[in-house]
């Protein structure tokens, strides 16, 4: 995709490596498309900072902005030198009529954030803690996030902390379950990983849970 | 080339749950969706207009469908493989625009679903949010991003709840921040800040691991900057203080007090020396060696000055030490 046209120059903005582009909890109205260097999504959790993402030239952030004025959900900063084109919501339309390869990106995007968001929802509506925890191995599983599958056996590069927010519980109760769940061999624990033992048994336990709560 | 297709009645589509990479437009007749509303359960029923797409978002994510798509009345509708529906809206832009807006409506419903259900342990006032970063970064002396997360803090809440404090942290922030940015321009000439030393990228790369929880790694790359860049490089010793973290993360205990004691004995002015003992001490903690953790404790105590956070976990440690 050519951005790099003159008329589009009026939005570039640029950030100096280990810049912040926006921090998270802060108020955003605009998003970024980025054109040159890389852009690392942190979050705080705890006592670190947690990379959920690295961006490439061509992708976009912050787009969430463009729907409400919420808060950020995230922090932004540059990796290396950044160039990004900045866009808001009076600017937005403007864009869009003269580069739909951009709408277009944008359209996939939020496809992707509708599939997340109702996948979590279904995670969210399960009364059950346990059958939480389990689904957010499958919903990991589905998205394809397991960096070691084979037959049964998959490996998640995940922290009880990230699998605490999937759930959408506090980390010590995810930690009672992952507790259980690993003395029961379900999951290994590991340093920086978790290691699901069989996940189809983990598909049957949550189908399990889910027709419970659907009677 | 997308192709025409002419469905009879009562025929379907493609069936919910099935996996696709094809989208449609109904060029004339009637198709109804299907679908289970993911709340109650109950089933949503939708017609599809003459002209409108559908199967857009599962082929696009090669997600299963969400719907049931059943034919009514014999009705023609146009395939498209993912990419001719990329070139077809490259040169139809007022129908991708329509569809962002269709898409923001039930992106904004499903996430304002989500944000309702999610606990309240997880939703941090936004306002307290923000402070913390200001706050972590000035911890992690990340001065330039604390200077921004504080000063963006003030901008939003001025009479915030934490802006006095807020201001406090910023102008000490804001003194060191200038330190570091004059110091990085002296020492890479004229304006030439642009490109990121080789140390100071391997530098960002272990930060990046320590936050991915690889440790291991993130110990041996800071252990090579911090030993290749000396004592006057800019990452020189933030980089040994780090690969302490790291030992103590992975709970090497002899290790990360044999680590820290050596930096201290090599560099007694460091700047993180009170962490540093604070490292010791709760490493002497978890070795059950109580004396000369408390020793080491209370003397991070002493020093903390106004870290409140480095003076909190010292007391808490000396805390469970007596309470045992």
């Amino acid at each position: 995709m050519n951005t790099n046209l003159p008329a589009f120059e009026r939005f570039a903005v640029y950030f100096d490596p280990g810049q912040i582009i926006f921090c998270e909890y802060e108020p955003g109205d605009s998003f970024y498309l980025i054109q040159e260097g890389r852009v690392q999504i942190t979050k705080i959790m705890g006592d670190l900072e947690k990379t959920i993402d690295v961006l490439n030239p061509g992708e976009i952030f912050g787009e969430m902005a463009i729907l409400e004025d919420s808060p950020r959900s995230a922090s932004a900063v540059s990796v290396d030198r950044v160039k990004a084109l900045h866009f808001n919501k009076a600017n937005f339309e403007i864009l869009m009529q003269g580069q739909p390869q951009i709408a277009l990106k944008l359209l996939k995007l939020f496809t992707k954030r509708i599939y997340d968001q109702r996948r979590r929802f279904m995670i969210l509506t399960l009364s059950d803690v346990s059958a939480k925890v389990a689904d957010v191995f499958l919903m990991l599983d589905e998205t394809g996030m397991a960096t070691e599958a084979d037959e049964e056996r998959r490996v998640f590069r995940v922290s009880i902390d990230d699998v605490a927010h999937w759930a959408g519980i506090n980390t010590d109760r995810c930690r009672e379950v992952l507790h259980h769940f690993s003395t029961q061999r379900r999951v290994i624990l590991g340093k920086s990983s978790i290691t699901v033992s069989n996940i189809n048994e983990l598909i049957r336990f949550v189908s399990t849970r889910r027709k419970k709560d659907g009677s | 080339m997308p192709r025409a297709m002419t469905y009879k009645p009562g025929s379907v589509i493609y069936f919910r749950g099935d996996v696709g990479d094809k989208i449609y437009v109904l060029k004339n007749g009637r198709v109804m969706l299907t679908s289970e509303d993911i709340e109650t359960g109950e089933e949503i029923q939708e017609r599809v207009g003459v002209g409108e797409f559908f199967g857009v978002k599962s082929a696009f994510g090669k997600y299963p469908r969400e719907e049931n798509a059943q034919v009514l009345s014999p009705s023609d509708v146009i395939i498209f493989s993912v990419y001719e529906f990329e070139q077809y809206a490259a040169a139809n832009t007022r129908v991708v625009l329509k569809m962002l807006k269709v898409f923001s409506t039930q992106l904004r419903r499903i996430h304002t679903k989500v944000t309702n259900l999610l606990d309240q342990a997880e939703q941090v006032d936004p306002e307290l949010g923000l402070f913390r970063i200001g706050e972590y970064y000035h911890r992690r002396r990340q001065y330039s991003q604390a200077k921004y997360a504080l000063e963006r803090y003030l901008a939003i809440y001025p009479n915030g709840r934490s802006s006095k404090q807020a201001r406090e942290l910023l102008s000490e922030v804001s003194s060191h921040a200038e330190r570091y940015s004059s110091e990085q321009t002296g020492s890479g000439g004229h304006g030439d800040t642009d490109e990121l030393s080789d140390l100071g990228k391997r530098y960002l790369k272990a930060v990046n691991q320590f936050g991915n929880g690889d440790y291991d790694a993130a110990f041996n790359l800071f252990r090579a900057v911090g030993q290749e860049s000396g004592e006057h490089g800019e990452y020189g010793l933030k980089s040994l203080y780090e690969a302490g973290r790291c030992l103590h993360v992975l709970g090497r205990h002899d290790e990360t007090i044999r680590h820290f004691t050596a930096l201290l004995q090599k560099y007694p002015k460091m700047e993180q020396l009170p962490w540093a003992l604070y490292f010791i001490g709760i490493s002497y903690k978890e070795k059950n060696e109580h004396d000369r953790a408390l020793s080491f404790l209370r003397k991070v105590q002493s020093m903390a000055g106004n870290d409140a956070d480095l003076r909190k976990k010292a007391s808490n440690a000396i805390n469970a030490l007596e309470s045992e």
